[in-house]
């Protein structure tokens, strides 16, 4: 029998309901795990040990009151710092915020308290979520970075210390640091969860993902967290479909994939080769494989995501910016100050090639499930930088619903991660294809940790 | 800064950076330089897509409505 630190967020919930492990067991296990292992590799912004125990017993008193009892009971959950949380610390990466304690929870966390889940703690994000090193370190090699800006939320899932994380994306901040960490990522479509509460970085491009170890369990969180906000002005009110009837539920027929050789060109040997394998394994176990291009330049289309990330970024920016100069980390503070130079018939430009590009892209589904691509450019590089956005990005700026999938490990010893991307609102379609993926190939198993 | 689709990758680059030192000052240049370098090569890559007046409208509420 596994050890509970060790098992899924389905296997968990469980095992709860059916008594086999109370909710404050599952608490303190985690908490021990996190206990050996936090001072290695710095995941957690603020461990709310306290309020978890009090959230388990609650639980676990549900558990013999009630007889219908909520999805996540009892199921722990760490939210990257940008999620503010009612009475518990907020930091924003940054010590601006350092005493910055919310009086309410973002939708996706009070969505999550609902269903049964306990917020476990606040994982380490970057400064306001853009790209300079946070003190995290990734489980694999503690001299690769563990990507960004979702750092901690990736550390924690792949260490075992929580089964799922929320973190959030404007370029690839969900599937980056999962990739480079060996767990899944899910990025829903733009729109379909909530992002009230959430601390913005670029209005058009910010969406709430989840990090998890398993598709099941990513399916299990969007479920929770999906559905129409009137409080966020761009969540979506397309209907949510059953995410875990989808993965529950075997594919009729392997699925149709089509590999983006525009941004497989984009991937180093190691990943191209990865792919390829993968791409074999796939085909030998019955799917489908195309091979397209995108219909405009890769480099123009990450061109108009970057002026309209860094655009918005700045206007998000400016006035906080302008009250504490000296205080804001050297990266995003030079990346708010060119945006704020940036010209705004540049911005509406870049929303007209957006509305092309999304053309283009959707009539690439009209034969496919779901476009296969590397989630990212190589294996994770030194702790200088987060990492390469190429193969992420141009997806999240058309709001696609994409999910890395912990494919393999490097020659190296480092996760290879698959990136599959659905149709707008298909997040049931792509969860039903990433667990056919994971059925048929497996997924890489812990780093190596005591 | 202008958006203007005649100049040329180093005209931008060049026009943005004077615009950087003027706003921020000669000693911040070196931290802003990789940040201007990037945003200039995009802001041309853009200006050499050209659109008619009546060709696309711009995507401003990006894709939170309903699919199709």
């Amino acid at each position: 029998m596994a050890e509970l630190w060790e098992r899924s967020a389905a296997d968990l919930a469980a095992a709860i309901r059916a008594g086999e492990a109370s909710a404050e067991e599952v608490v303190r296990a985690l908490l021990g795990r996190i206990d050996r292992l936090e001072p290695r590799l710095r995941a957690w912004a603020t461990v709310d040990e306290e309020g978890a125990l009090a959230a388990a017993r609650v639980c676990d008193a549900r558990r013999g009151a009630e007889s219908a009892l909520p999805p996540l009971l009892g199921v722990p959950f760490g939210a990257k710092d940008i999620f503010y949380s009612r009475g518990l610390r907020t930091g924003l990466g940054t010590d601006l915020f350092d005493r910055f304690v919310p009086d309410y929870d973002a939708a996706a966390i009070e969505r999550l308290r609902a269903a049964g889940a306990i917020l476990l703690g606040k994982t380490v994000t970057t400064a306001f979520a853009y790209v300079d090193p946070p003190p995290t370190r990734n489980p694999w090699d503690a001299s690769r970075t563990p990507g960004g800006s979702s750092s901690g939320a990736a550390v924690a899932v792949a260490a075992r210390m929580v089964p799922a994380s929320l973190g959030t994306q404007t370029a690839g901040s969900v599937l980056r640091p999962a990739a480079y960490c060996g767990t899944v990522g899910l990025k829903p479509s733009f729109g379909r969860i909530s992002r009230h509460g959430v601390f913005p970085a670029a209005w058009s491009l910010d969406t709430v993902g989840v990090l998890t170890r398993t598709v099941e369990d990513a399916a299990l969180f969007l479920e929770a967290m999906a559905g129409h906000d009137p409080r966020d002005p761009l969540s979506s009110p397309e209907p949510v479909d059953n995410y875990l009837a989808a993965v529950r539920h075997p594919l009729r027929a392997a699925p149709r994939l089509l590999v983006l050789l525009d941004v497989l060109d984009r991937a180093s040997a190691v990943m191209r080769a990865h792919l390829d394998d993968l791409a074999g394994r796939l085909v030998a176990a019955g799917a489908e494989l195309r091979e397209a291009r995108l219909p405009l330049d890769l480099d123009l289309a990450l061109a108009t995501h970057h002026v309209t990330m860094q655009t918005e970024m700045a206007a998000t920016h400016s006035f906080l910016l302008a009250r504490h100069t000296d205080r804001y980390p050297p990266r995003i503070r030079a990346y708010v100050q060119t945006g704020q130079l940036l010209p705004g018939a540049a911005y509406v430009h870049a929303q007209r090639l957006r509305r092309r590009l999304r053309a283009g892209v959707d009539d690439l589904f009209a034969q496919v499930d779901a476009l296969l691509v590397p989630a990212v450019s190589d294996q994770a590089p030194d702790t200088s930088t987060t990492g390469d956005p190429t193969c992420q990005a141009i997806f999240t700026f058309l709001g696609l619903p994409a999910i890395a999938l912990p494919t393999g490990l490097s020659p190296d010893g480092l996760p290879l991660s698959a990136q599959l991307v659905a149709p707008r609102f298909a997040e049931a379609s792509l969860l039903a294809t990433a667990h056919w993926v994971e059925q048929t190939v497996g997924f890489i198993g812990p780093p190596p940790l005591p | 800064m202008r958006f203007d689709p005649s100049l040329s990758r180093e005209a931008v680059l060049v026009s943005l950076r004077q615009e950087a030192e003027q706003v921020y000052g000669a000693e911040r240049l070196a931290e802003l330089a990789p940040f201007v370098e990037v945003a200039a090569t995009a802001l041309w890559r853009l200006a050499q897509a050209p659109l008619e007046p009546t060709e696309t409208e711009p995507d401003l509420l990006a894709s939170g409505g309903p699919r199709g």
